[in-house]
């Protein structure tokens, strides 16, 4: 079963939820953490987990060999992103950071004169909860839950803009080692663009983390309007529920119909839990995370034994 | 020489619009003793979904443009005016036409290093993009 932290407006939380919920699935389950906000993942932060690189994520990159190409341009006119530059006259050229290796200049070129390459985009980690780590106090992460959970995480190239294809690239490799273990929380970005599209997308619940304000708010409706189109089953999470204005996510939760499953207060405690890179919210979400997955693993368990 | 204005409207009356890759027209313009119009072109790259810089230079590239005046332009884009020998100066605040006479008075300064990237796309992420430091490749 596949949880997806979401929740359109940055800064609300979503990371904090997804390392909590994790940490505290993974007492009981074998859980996968993966995180998806490729331009700043910082879950490994959140639980002080060194990351060690699994594999870098590659894509196709056109080659031009200017002896056959005859400079009639067409290698640029299907590029829909824009990244060959062709003048009259003059030989096309690439501006590969803005290639989203499409392969369509390659198909489009009389001359066979573009060849495939390649080039990395971003890289694959993995890292392990540790039990002897000064953060943690002594015996917190027992042996069991340090066996029991693994984080992914993808990371998009600095200056690269196709972190839609490091999402994809990360939730494949995820989705490899998601026999072993019976839940995956995904972490996705801000947004609710294609990079957030890729990272909710196959998963059977998503929790969307919102805050109190006019804008959490507006992001939120957002983010619910897409998981509406996508068919997502939603349920909504509050953060710095204490403070701002909760009327406003409940009459939006009213409206939209769904439910507001836990309010997280603004409190000293969950800073310093943070600031500390220890799993924040704690007791807050055990109870919650339990009664979610035991909701969730029956719903999952009925399904199947359907005829 | 020939020059390119980026422009809100189709005439050497249009206000200079300080969007380079989105901006809505290109004015062309001869400036030699006299300032002479070409033409207003089109910009395609206005509602390009990305590299709207890219295409935008490219399309002035093509006319043979040999100056460019228009507010900050992105790192790819610099990069295409690079590669054709093409300057950029910064807009001023104006007409296009106002714009044209600093520039024959020599009062309107070069931009020699890109700008942030994205910054006329629409609808960015929330809390991302934008805002980067001068220099930088993204």
């Amino acid at each position: 079963m596949r949880i997806a932290i979401t929740g359109g407006k940055g800064g609300t939380g979503k990371s904090t939820v997804a390392t909590s919920i994790a940490y505290e699935m993974a007492k009981g389950h074998r859980t996968l953490l993966v995180d998806c906000d490729v331009e700043c993942p910082d879950d490994h932060l959140l639980l002080s987990i060194s990351r060690e690189k699994v594999q870098d994520v590659e894509t196709l990159l056109p080659s031009f060999n200017q002896k056959t190409c005859q400079r009639c341009g067409n290698c640029s006119r299907v590029c829909r992103q824009n990244a060959l530059v062709f003048v009259t006259y003059e030989y096309p050229f690439l501006i590969p950071e803005q290639c989203n290796g499409c392969g369509a200049c390659i198909l489009a070129c009389p001359e066979q004169a573009i060849t495939e390459d390649s080039q990395v985009i971003g890289t694959i980690y993995q890292g392990k909860l540790e039990t002897q780590k000064d953060s943690f106090e002594q015996g917190m992460v027992t042996k069991r839950m340090a066996k029991n959970f693994l984080l992914i995480s993808g990371e998009v190239a600095v200056g690269c803009e196709a972190s839609t294809l490091v999402v994809n690239a990360t939730r494949k490799y995820a989705s490899q080692l998601e026999d072993d273990y019976s839940l995956t929380v995904i972490d996705t970005a801000a947004g609710t663009h294609c990079n957030v599209i890729a990272a909710l997308m196959d998963t059977n619940l998503v929790l969307a983390v919102s805050e109190p304000t006019p804008l959490g708010k507006h992001d939120l409706d957002l983010i619910l309007k897409l998981l509406e189109k996508i068919g997502l089953e939603a349920r909504i999470i509050t953060n710095r529920a204490n403070i701002g204005n909760l009327n406003l996510i409940k009459a939006l939760a009213d409206e939209k119909g769904v439910k507001i499953v836990l309010e997280i207060p603004y409190k000293k405690e969950i800073l310093e839990h943070y600031s500390r890179g220890v799993p924040a919210l704690g007791d807050l979400v055990s109870q919650f995370v339990v009664d979610m997955v035991k909701e969730a693993l029956l719903e999952e368990s009925s399904v199947e034994e359907e005829p | 020489m020939k020059i390119a204005v980026a422009a809100t409207g189709e005439n050497l009356d249009s206000g200079a619009s300080p969007v380079f890759g989105r901006c809505p027209y290109f004015i062309l313009a001869e400036v030699n003793d006299e300032i002479q119009e070409i033409k207003a072109l089109n910009n395609p790259a206005m509602t390009a979904g990305g590299g709207a810089g890219i295409q935008a230079a490219q399309l002035l590239a093509e006319e043979k443009a040999k100056v460019i005046i228009s507010g900050s332009v992105g790192p790819n884009a610099f990069e295409v005016l690079r590669r054709f020998n093409m300057k950029v100066y910064e807009i001023q605040p104006g007409t296009v036409e106002e714009n044209l006479k600093l520039y024959k008075k020599g009062e309107l300064e070069e931009i020699t290093v890109p700008g942030p990237e994205n910054r006329g796309r629409a609808g960015m992420g929330a809390g991302r993009g934008g805002g980067r430091g001068v220099g930088r490749r993204f």
